[in-house]
């Protein structure tokens, strides 16, 4: 019989993984508007979390683990601010590629994983209570 | 006399052994529904079809464990438990939609998979209660 902490523990990983995508949704978002600080540096660029199935080594099962944030290779994009201390010779400043709207598109999707994990535990939990009665009669 | 030792509660238990490992593996795949290139597994109801057959032979045969048939006499009929340990395998089962980056968990297909799973976990539970009460109204003396 599987071990019900076993079970728990996958969606726990799930969830795990869930949060910390969120948090580098949240760091995309907060970097939305940050632009370098002199002509020629660059501003700041958008991370893609990176999800991998391991194995896990206490439980023999494969759990769920965001390994790395890796940059996201897009184009800046390219604003005319000529009074902007970032900005090049023809008056333009490089600002991030970071699209709120992909962003918004992303966290809704964290949002749903997060929330069918927690739903896995729920399942599982009042799977295990049932059965639990059993000794209460 | 242990409980497995009536048919109608081992069948149960493995029913529920079933689900419970079934549930397990699509906890996996709800945890990965975002991993490129995953591809979700389950445990077919074929397969517990397959192992409970198995077993009941050997119930037949044996107590609860299947033993090789001998047809000379100087075979030996060696034993193989099968009451214990898990006897079905996951296999690959990808859903209706499959993801650019090679992933192909639909969230609702699982969803509906565990919810199909519990259900299933569940009336084997009360299958199993009302059982376990027969068998208490047997050994309970008469007017006590």
């Amino acid at each position: 019989m599987a071990d019900p902490i076993d079970t728990m523990m996958i969606s726990a990983s799930g969830l795990r993984a869930q949060s910390a995508r969120m948090r580098i949704i949240s760091e995309n978002i907060a970097n939305a508007n940050s632009t370098a600080r002199e002509p020629g540096g660059e501003p700041y660029r958008r991370q893609i979390p990176v999800f991998e199935a391991e194995l896990n080594d206490m439980t023999g099962q494969m759990h769920v683990r965001m390994t790395d944030a890796i940059d996201d290779q897009s184009d800046f994009k390219l604003e005319y601010d000529p009074g902007h201390p970032a900005a090049n010779g023809e008056g333009y400043v490089m600002t991030t590629n970071v699209s709120t709207l992909v962003e918004m598109m992303d966290m809704r999707e964290a949002m749903r994983s997060y929330e069918a994990n927690l739903n896995m535990i729920e399942n599982h939990r009042r799977m295990q209570e049932r059965t639990l009665d059993l000794l209460r009669r | 006399m242990r409980p497995d030792d009536v048919s109608v509660l081992a069948l149960l238990q493995q029913n529920m052994r079933y689900a419970s490992d079934r549930q397990q593996v699509i906890a996996n795949n709800v945890a990965n529904a975002n991993t490129p290139g995953y591809t979700p597994q389950d445990i077919a109801p074929s397969e517990f079809e397959r192992a409970v057959e198995a077993q009941m032979r050997g119930r037949r045969t044996g107590n609860g464990t299947l033993v090789m048939s001998t047809s000379q006499g100087g075979h030996l009929g060696g034993r193989v438990d099968t009451s214990s340990g898990r006897s079905w395998s996951s296999g690959d089962s990808p859903d209706s939609e499959t993801t650019v980056n090679g992933n192909s968990v639909v969230l609702e297909e699982q969803m509906v998979r565990a919810t199909e799973t519990r259900m299933r976990y569940e009336s084997a539970l009360s299958l199993y209660q009302k059982s376990i009460g027969l068998l208490r109204m047997a050994v309970r003396p008469p007017g006590g």
